[in-house]
């Protein structure tokens, strides 16, 4: 009787997992599908994606986020060591070794302000090397 | 992004290799990160030049498996004086899933690496339930091996717009997790008939 009551439970957890498998299924075909339309990842902007390895031109700045070092950020956009140090008034020694998170917190800014700052310095970059 | 998530990668961003190496360790012998995701970036990371695929990929496999080993070791040392007389003696499911790991170890092993939540569960009723170490060990090279390798590729494949697929490796593990769990339930539903 108890062995019975024990494998009738079993079941309903076995039945139960099948429904979260199916919800889980359904959330990552709205996931992929998510992705498509807000991010534009369809098929020809993911070749666009994959050729974008290397250095990111510098219109693509809505890339930068509050994690990024500094020396990545000028991996990312090939922009030199000191560009962002002199452009921004940076004078933290860890520097380029510092997150963007942590010179907000050093400096005591909100950190959209800073990162519209870094973005508007990115961007400016390619104005400032034509001319 | 999760804040977790977002100090986890300025860290790895700093301290390249041998915070990448930390970060896998630690998680492989106790605290579940959200490795999956991490190795996406390190993979992306290596597309735009910052990382390495090679070394990225070597320091990930040799630090989720000395994790392993690790973990094993105490457990196998402690597990019993801290655990048995406490918990496993007054719990009949805990002896049973011993039994369930002792005489699947190789299969189990292998699987748990591909399940972050699993990995260090998996590590410690080997430990404890001193299963051989030889097929813990090999269980663990393969498993790791396969499983380190993918997140790194998919990041290395959709470079700087990882991000965007983040959620989508979240999905997938949860959906490998839930698959698991499912199929270890119906072995025991068809077991006990």
């Amino acid at each position: 009787m108890n062995d019975k009551k024990n494998k009738r439970i079993l079941m309903m957890i076995i039945v139960f997992m099948i429904l979260v498998l199916l919800l889980l299924c359904g959330a990552l075909v709205f996931g992929v599908r998510h992705a498509n339309k807000t991010h534009q990842t369809t098929f020809s902007n993911f070749l666009a994606a994959r050729r974008a390895r290397g250095i990111l031109p510098v219109t693509e700045d809505d890339l930068v986020r509050s994690w990024m070092t500094f020396d990545y950020i000028n991996q990312l956009f090939g922009l030199p060591q000191n560009y962002l140090k002199s452009a921004l008034s940076i004078s933290d020694t860890r520097y380029p070794k510092l997150s963007l998170s942590e010179f907000e917190e050093s400096v005591s800014t909100t950190s959209a302000a800073f990162i519209q700052n870094v973005r508007e310095a990115i961007s400016s970059y390619s104005t400032t090397t034509s001319q | 992004m999760n804040f977790f998530l977002s100090s986890l990668l300025s860290f790895l961003l700093v301290y390249k290799y041998p915070a990448l190496f930390i970060i896998v360790f630690v998680s492989a012998v106790a605290i579940p990160f959200p490795i999956d995701t991490m190795l996406v970036a390190v993979g992306a990371f290596a597309s735009q030049g910052y990382f390495s695929v090679t070394v990225s990929y070597f320091a990930a496999f040799l630090a989720n498996v000395l994790g392993d080993i690790t973990s094993y070791v105490i457990w196998k040392r402690y597990g019993r004086s801290i655990i048995r007389e406490k918990y496993a003696k007054k719990y009949r499911f805990f002896g049973q899933l011993e039994q369930y790991v002792k005489s699947h170890t190789g299969p189990t092993v292998f699987a748990s690496r591909f399940v972050g939540i699993f990995g260090p569960i998996v590590n410690f009723l080997c430990g404890y339930g001193r299963v051989r170490f030889e097929i813990f060990i090999l269980g663990s090279i393969s498993g790791n091996a396969i499983d380190t390798v993918w997140p790194i590729v998919l990041g290395y494949i959709v470079g700087s717009y990882w991000e965007n697929f983040s959620s989508v490796v979240d999905i997938c593990s949860a959906i490998i997790a839930v698959l698991a769990i499912t199929g270890a339930l119906v072995r025991i539903y068809f077991q006990k008939k």
